[in-house]
Order: structure tokens, then sequence, then C-alpha cells
């Protein structure tokens, strides 16, 4: 069983402001060196889960991306063929993936495993699964886990490559939970199923759990999909939707706002080309 | 006019300074012309990456191309003798 | 809990020498497979490790292809496939902007770290598939991934893919870092001035199976410095950190280590520490190498190519000698200028990463 003991969330959707800049100094009067939005909004993510407890400096960070940081890469390749000059070190070494990863460690002292996922469709549900087979093997006590994701305009040729309609609002995020072995003081337990599913096999699985278990729905779910899921049953929807739009690390928003705010028990099921992976997570009782 | 007594120039290079290594918590006011920029007098706190970024400053802005770190470390000392490096008279 | 041990049971690797046995026999032989090259920068001359004419997609197939053909399996359906690389398809966007001038056709999917992986599902029908993208030490933690998986029980089959190839971004960016060498690198060597960026393919099927081909991985760990994005901690406190670490998953002592295949790129900075790191860590004085004089810096590949060379040298029983190299900086660490036949238990190979992120992996003979 792995535990979950903070979480923050930063996200927003398509036609609202984000100054990460501006939310940071509210945190820290400088801004970090070097580091772009992308990296910013990774680190004000994980302070929202952190803040100024210092952790285990054993803790393990690992951090998960959709689409990684496209802004950087679209500024080496313009400082390249449009200004026909050299890259500039510094974005270069931002591009890398692993550099978000590093200002996270350094902000706050970690010197643990830091690995970076990077992956369409899934990419949280497969991160949240390597940490809880870490956990679970006792490899990690605690991981410190993120997924970040940055919105990219123009909108309308992003929702069509990453295969959402054009009716869903585009988002972003940097979404964080500390993820741990120890029960004590913890909100939540989560346990992510090892194996992906077909339409049929979630559809078993979620009748054979309790009736009382709220579902949410990853935004690549359509309606009728969904319907097909639910088939006639009186089940509770959680909807985190109407906050958030759509980003490939989406599902850790949805899993911190049922922390937060909700009660009991939460399936959540997301899709990406027709197979299914479910996350359950359970609230404990708060003292 | 060489580099030394030309104060546009110089906070010029100051400017490219200061945003090239994204210290914009120093005004160029600040930044003595004759202080070694990377010696902890400086109060810039400047490493080799931002050595990097100021090499590349010089190129982009000042179409001076040094060759390697020991031109560098040559050059970029002072203000005042990155200004005469830059402007020789 | 009883761990699963985890045997690697087939592999084969492309870089600028060649085949896996073209690859061996350059290193024992010190033919080092790096050119110089002016095409990717007019203004300036590096030294870089190419497999041109082959093509980088084809190639990625066709070495995965001879794991299979090598490996004890029909097909890969009960296999999970996890890639590690840095580059993933950023090649193909500066093909499409190179060309259009633009981002408009520039596709997120083919762009990302997952192409790889992408390219080898359709191929070859995995039963899953991860991505890990820790620049440098990519292909590393892509094994301590499988080797963490294969021990629970979560598969019995995984191949690990290390795939960098060649583009601007790299070279160029690397260059904008001061860190290129115009010739081929010197590791280790005093007054060393820098690294060769290469490309490089490397595969390797890890299984819960014993069979009479195998090398145990053995252990595996990693570790940040958390001191600076580019220099590592001149103290190597990373780097010691992550090889002790590795040592005792594998569960042996430190003295057990016959050789280290070391990150050794040839740049000041990580040459210098990753020397003291040895030293400080092994007390017994075992040997060291880095290989990268004779393939270059696969960068993502390279924690999987290398790999493979540490499986090799235990199989050779022969320890891979460092070329390029004619005065050691550090005088206190073992470095053979000739391949030395010994008996070779344990061998250590190292991954370090820009964002001091390390990792280190440990093979051994089957008992």
């Amino acid at each position: 069983m792995i535990y979950v003991h903070n979480t923050g969330s930063v996200t927003r959707k398509e036609g609202e402001e984000l100054d990460v800049k501006a939310q940071w100094k509210t945190i820290s009067p400088t801004m970090i060196r070097r580091t772009d939005r992308f990296i910013q909004l990774a680190l004000l993510g994980a302070y929202q889960a952190i803040g100024e407890t210092a952790l285990d400096k054993d803790t393990a960070l690992f951090m998960a991306s959709g689409q990684g940081n496209l802004a950087v890469f679209k500024r080496l390749r313009d400082q390249r063929y449009i200004h026909k000059q050299p890259p500039k070190p510094v974005d270069f070494i931002n591009s890398l993936s692993n550099t978000s990863g590093f200002y996270v460690a350094q902000y706050f002292d970690l010197h643990g495993k830091n690995l970076n996922v990077s992956r369409l469709g899934f990419v949280a549900e497969i991160t949240l699964l390597l940490a809880q087979n870490d956990l679970e093997l006792g490899k990690e006590d605690q991981v410190l886990l993120g997924g970040v994701d940055e919105l990219q305009e123009p909108a309308t040729f992003t929702k069509r490559t990453l295969g959402i309609s054009d009716e869903s609002l585009l988002g972003e995020g940097s979404n964080w939970m500390l993820l741990s072995r120890e029960h004590e003081g913890a909100l939540a337990t989560i346990d992510v199923a090892k194996k992906k599913m077909d339409l049929s096999e979630v559809k078993a699985y979620l009748q054979s759990i309790d009736p009382a278990c709220k579902v949410a729905f990853g935004f690549r779910c359509t309606e009728p999909m969904i319907r097909e899921i639910i088939d006639g049953e009186e089940r509770e929807r959680f909807l985190y939707n109407e906050a958030c739009g759509f980003y490939e690390t989406e599902t850790l928003y949805a899993l911190n706002s049922f922390i937060k705010e909700g009660e009991g028990e939460l399936l959540f099921i997301n899709v990406y080309e027709e197979n299914f992976r479910v996350i359950k997570v359970s609230l404990l009782p708060r003292f | 006019m060489i580099g030394s007594q030309d104060d546009a120039l110089k906070l010029r290079l100051k400017t490219m300074i200061i945003e090239e290594c994204e210290k914009e918590d120093i005004t160029p006011e600040e930044l003595a012309d004759d202080i070694e920029l990377f010696s902890d007098k400086s109060g810039l706190e400047l490493d080799s990456l931002d050595a990097l970024q100021i090499s590349m400053g010089l190129q982009t802005q000042f179409k001076i191309r040094l060759g390697d770190s020991k031109d560098f470390r040559r050059v970029v000392t002072t203000i005042n003798n990155l200004a005469d490096f830059v402007q020789p008279e | 809990m009883q761990k699963n041990r985890v045997f690697v049971n087939a592999y084969e690797s492309l870089s600028c020498v060649g085949n896996t046995a073209e690859l061996m026999a350059a290193i024992y032989s010190k033919q080092s497979g790096i050119t110089i090259d002016t095409s990717y920068m007019s203004e300036h001359q590096a030294g870089l490790g190419s497999f041109a004419p082959n093509e980088f997609f084809s190639s990625l197939k066709s070495v995965t292809r001879v794991v299979l053909e090598k490996s004890n399996l029909d097909d890969f359906s009960n296999t999970l496939l996890v890639v590690g690389s840095s580059v993933g398809g950023i090649g193909k966007s500066e093909q499409i902007f190179f060309k259009e001038k633009n981002y408009k056709n520039i596709n997120p999917k083919e762009h990302a770290i997952s192409v790889i992986s992408d390219a080898l599902n359709r191929e070859f029908g995995f039963k899953d598939s991860r991505s890990i993208s820790t620049a440098c030490t990519s292909s590393a933690n892509a094994l301590m991934l499988a080797q963490r998986l294969i021990n629970l029980g979560a598969y019995e089959n995984v191949v690990v893919v290390g795939a960098d190839a060649l583009c601007y971004t790299t070279v160029c960016g690397f260059q904008a870092l001061g860190v290129l060498s115009t010739q081929q690198c010197t590791p280790f060597q005093e007054g060393r001035v820098g690294m060769n960026v290469a490309e490089g393919i490397a595969a390797l099927l890890l299984q819960k199976v014993q069979t009479d081909e195998s090398v145990e991985l053995c252990g595996s760990a990693g570790s940040s410095d958390a001191f600076h994005m580019t220099n590592p901690d001149p103290e190597a406190g990373g780097a010691i950190a992550c090889m002790q670490k590795a040592v005792e998953n594998a569960g042996l002592k430190t003295t057990d280590i016959d050789y280290v295949n070391a990150h050794g790129t040839g740049t000041q900075a990580n040459d210098a520490v990753e020397a003291l790191a040895v030293e400080t860590l092994f007390t017994h004085n075992p040997y060291l190498s880095s290989t990268k004089a004779i393939t270059g810096h696969t960068l993502g590949a390279a924690g999987a190519l290398e790999a493979i060379i540490s499986c090799e040298v235990i199989k050779q029983q022969r320890i891979a000698p460092q070329t390029s190299m004619s005065k050691a900086e550090n005088r206190q660490v073992n470095l053979p200028r000739e391949a030395i036949e010994q008996q070779i238990r344990y061998v250590i190979s190292n991954s370090f990463a820009f964002g001091g992120n390390n990792t280190a992996v440990v093979f051994g003979a089957v008992k």
C-alpha cells in the first residue's frame, strides 16, 4: 500500500492567465536564475505540495510530462534558423528533459534518484506506477512525484496533434504529490492497477468495486465511451474538469482535487488508443 | 576613443552582462568599472555557465568572438579591460 | 520479499565503429571511430561519431531485430519495452524546420522522446512501453527501471533500448557550452579539452530466466548532486553515493568490483570528479577506463551501449584499455594502457548527466 502525504496543484485552462513569475514572487523575492517558464511551473507546483517542509534527503523525485518543454525547443530553433546564431548555453541546458528535475531537487535539497518520464498517453499513470513499484519493493521510502505540462498556442493545432476534440479546452498545470510507505499522517492511499485493460475489462472492474466509490474520467474519454463503461449503473461522478483544461498530466490534477475536496473513494479511468488504465484513491480519516 | 573612456559603451557592456547572467537585481550603476567581475568582490557570484553566456552576448551584440576560455579569462576581467578590448581606440 | 534475479540474455548495438562484434574489436585494438566534421558547424571543427550512411530509424529496427533473433522468444508480444533517449525525435523536427523554415508541420507526436518507442512498437508489437529521458543517464535509468520491474515480478522479459541520433541541437548545444573537442576525445588525460558527440543504438533483453548466454544485472542505483546544473559536485558526493548504493543493491562489497566502465566523457569537469569518486570509493584500485574514446559520447544511448561493453568484458574476461591517453591527470586510479586478460567477476558502469543526475549499474558473471 502506498500513501499520499501532501498534494499541491497549479492549473489553468485556455483563456485564463497564469503569471508564474508573479506567483513565485509571493514565495520568494527572487526568481531562481536561468529557469524558464516551464521550469518555474514545475517549481511552483512542487512548492504548493511541499512548502517550507524539509524533506528527507533520500526522497526520490519522479517528474512526468506529456510534451516536455516545447517552448525552449522553439527558442533554440529560432536562434539557429531565424537569428542565425548559435544556441544560448542556458537554453540548450534547459532543453534537456531532466533540467526541471534538477531545479526541483536543488530547491528542496533532494539527493535521491531523479527520474523524468516522457510519454504521450498515460504518462501520469505510468509514472505513478513506477513510484508504486519502488515503494512496494522498498527501494524508496518516499517519492516526490509531479506532472508538468505547459500550454502551447495556437491551441487548435495542439488539439489536433494531441487527438482531443476541438470543443475541449486545453490547459496547463503542475501537480505534485508526496508519496510514502508511511501510513502515519497520510491523507489517502493510492493504488495504480498494474495492467492496462480493454473496454470489457474496465466495465467488469467497475462493476466489481464498492457502489459508493465515485468515478472520474480523463479528457480522452468521450461521453459515449463513458456511458458504455458506466452501463446504466448509478454511480456518482467526480467532476474535476470544470476547473482544468486538457493536458497530458491532468490525471494528477484530478487525483489531487479529489484528495483535497472529495470524500470516500475514487476510481479514475483514463484511455489512450483504446486501452484503459485505472487508479483508485481512498481518502483516510482526517483528525 | 578607447573603450574604458567611453561611458556609453561601458553601460551597454554592463547591461549585456546583467541580462545574460539574469542578475536583474543589480543595476548597471552598481557595477564598478574596475572590479574583477568573476571575483567575490563583484557581488555577482558568476560561474562557468555565466562565462559562456557573456561570451555569447559579446558575439551576438558586439560581434566579438573569443577563441577559448583562456582568451575569455584574459579579456573579461574588469569592465574597463573588456571595454578596451571591444574598442581599442 | 523474494526478488527475482535479472539476466541479460541477448544484445546488439550500432555505433560509429559498427555492430557489437566490431565495437569490441575496436575497443581492444584501440581504434577510434571518431571522425573530424565540419558539416554541422561550418565555422567550427568537431570530432563526432556517426554511423552514416545507416539511417537512424531503420537501424533502430534492425538492431532490435537482431536481439529478437538472438533471444529465446518468438516475438515481443509478452515483453515490455523501456527506451532511454535524450534526443528522441528532435532530428525529425529539425529536418522539417530546416526545409520549411516554420513550425507548422512539426508534429509533437514525432518530436517527443517517445518517437523511438512508437517506432519500435509499430514494428514489434511490444506488450507495453516506457520512455525515460534524463539526458546522458537516460538508458542507464532505463536499465535500472527494467531491473526493478523484473525484481518485482511485474514482467519476465524487458527490452531496454538506448538510442540517440546526431542532431544540430546537441552538436551546437555542446559547442555553445565550450565542451566539444575538435579531435578525438582523451578521457582522463592531463589537459584534455572536451568530448565527442556521437550517435548510438543499443538494445538489451533482460529476463527472469537464466540461459547459457546470461550475464547478471546484479544491481543499480541513482543519485542527485543537487549542486549545479552543469558542474558536478567537486567533492564527488553524488558519484560516490550512486556507485556505493549500486554495489549495495547488488549485495556486494566495493572490493568485489574488478573493472569500472567510466562515464569518462573527456571533459575537464566530468573526468576529474569521476576519477576522484573511483579513487575514494574503490580503495583496492580496480581497473578503470572510458570507452568513449572509441565510440564518442552517445548521450542517452551511452548507458545501454556501455552496459553491452560491460557484459562483453565479463564474457571475454578481458578488461577494456584506455585509448588516447598518454599522461593521466589522476595518478591514483588504475587506467590500463592495453587490454588485460584476467578473472573478471563484477563490473560497474557509470553514467552521469547534467543536472547532477547519476546512475551506476553493476553486472556480474553468472555463477
